[in-house]
């Protein structure tokens, strides 16, 4: 084999490879990033339960390195909850996001009480949606990874 | 244009903004915008009312409570029960449907009309007052009273920023009206903003040390009774009440109470002129006849 010939079945393998490590890295992104949009809805519930703290500052307080990196925080922001959900779109899956967005509907509307519940309610189709997230997620992040190398390596293997 | 007046007019959409902007700049002050659903806004200026040419529909009454809100109505919600919230300096009355859960007003819902006080910080015009208290050696208390809109908050705040210069002053803000921060930064005033009378004047009184209690609009038993607890304990009060006259003002019952404990030395009525604020000094010993 000359070296030419060992580069190109490198880079053979190397593009399905990355595009199977890229949508695995995506899929754990979405995951992560709805995983976290649990505990801001728990830390908005302690926010308006104890200290009754508006939603601008809470918003304002909260740090989260995904959310942070994806760029919802910041829209969050300045622009608010709905922004935000609809200005980083593709990040969440649709079901998660009708969620997301159902919640944002009440966000900061109605007193104490009434807050409280829909943090409660929301966090719990948020858990039970993201339960079957997770085992497909899983999956799916196992199965891009196989495809990358197996795409990658079966063409190198025919041409070897 | 005032700066609070412009805050308001940012949280509208911009052609009702810029409409009342022109509305606004036309008059020489402007002390309440009332918002209604349905209807025009009108201004109070110099306690008359007058109609603007802008209409308020009900969407945006009810963005614009939100905005007032900071999107956080939960964060208000208690002032939401007495029918108020704050924006900023200003006290902004709210009307509509009251939810209620066992006779306990939990929130207000379908917003009918917003009445939007602009606080007027002047200073300088107690200085009437402020010669009275030096000629009694600080040791004198005063209501100050006058029908709504006298200008009993705005003479409150300026002879709070006078004493607590040289006295150790304590505001119960009860309304966050009272308490200019920028103006009074570096004075000796302690402000309890937010907390009902009569708890702040029992914290006052225990670990404040007062030489003045400052508060506003006094008319329960229960501010009468913590007023009278001030004065037994020699703390100075000046508080505002409503009230048409003197004659009315002495007639209500909750003075009666007020008088025996001897808690005032003056009463001052305020009347609004055209650009000024009359004052009406009455010392009390002159209306129970006592000597000295």
């Amino acid at each position: 084999m000359t070296l030419p010939k060992a580069i190109g079945l490198f880079l053979l393998f190397l593009g399905p490879f990355c595009m199977g490590y890229v949508r695995a890295g995506r899929i754990r992104r979405t995951l992560e990033a709805s995983e976290a949009m649990t505990d801001l809805i728990r830390f908005l519930q302690n926010g308006i339960e104890t200290l009754r703290v508006p939603l601008p500052e809470l918003f304002g307080a909260y740090e989260n390195q995904p959310l942070e990196n994806c760029g919802f925080l910041p829209l969050l922001r300045n622009s608010g909850w709905e922004a935000a959900i609809e200005g980083t779109d593709g990040l969440f899956s649709s079901k998660i996001k009708a969620i997301l967005l159902s919640f944002g509907k009440g966000l900061g509307k109605s007193d104490v009480s009434h807050q409280s519940d829909l943090c409660r309610h929301h966090l719990q189709l948020l858990e039970e949606t993201l339960k079957s997230e997770r085992e497909q997620g899983a999956k799916d992040e196992r199965l891009s990874l196989w495809l990358g190398v197996t795409g990658g390596l079966l063409p190198v293997i025919l041409l070897i | 244009m005032d700066k609070m007046i412009e805050r308001i007019l940012s949280l509208l959409p911009r052609e009702m903004g810029d409409a009342l902007r022109e509305e606004c700049t036309k008059q020489a002050s402007v002390d309440e915008i009332r918002f209604r659903r349905d209807g025009h806004v009108s201004l109070t200026v110099k306690g008359e009312s007058r109609r603007t040419a802008v209409f308020c529909r009900g969407e945006a009454l009810e963005k614009l409570f939100f905005a007032l809100c900071g999107g956080s109505l939960y964060a208000h919600a208690d002032t939401l029960t007495e029918g108020f919230l704050r924006f900023g300096a200003c006290r902004v009355g709210v009307c509509g449907r009251a939810v209620t859960d066992s006779g306990v007003i939990r929130t207000l819902t379908d917003i009918s009309s917003l009445n939007i006080r602009i606080p007027r910080f002047l200073y300088g015009i107690g200085g009437e007052l402020m010669r009275f208290l030096k000629e009694k050696d600080f040791r004198a208390s005063l209501l100050l009273y006058s029908p709504p809109g006298g200008g009993k908050t705005t003479l409150l705040r300026d002879l709070a920023l006078s004493l607590g210069r040289e006295k150790r002053v304590c505001l119960i803000d009860s309304r966050g009206e009272l308490f200019d921060a920028e103006a009074m930064s570096d004075t000796f005033i302690d402000c309890l903003s937010g907390c009902p009378k009569d708890k702040g004047f029992s914290i006052a009184l225990r670990t404040l040390s007062p030489q003045f209690i400052l508060c506003d609009e006094i008319g329960s038993r229960e501010d009468a009774a913590a007023l009278l607890e001030a004065k037994k304990s020699g703390a100075e009060v000046i508080a505002t009440c409503h009230a048409e006259s003197l004659r009315s003002l002495l007639a209500r019952p909750l003075f009666a109470v007020l008088k025996d404990g001897d808690v005032f030395d003056a009463y001052v009525g305020l009347r609004r002129l055209s650009d000024a604020l009359r004052l009406t000094l009455t010392e009390t010993d002159r209306i129970y006849g006592k000597g000295g």
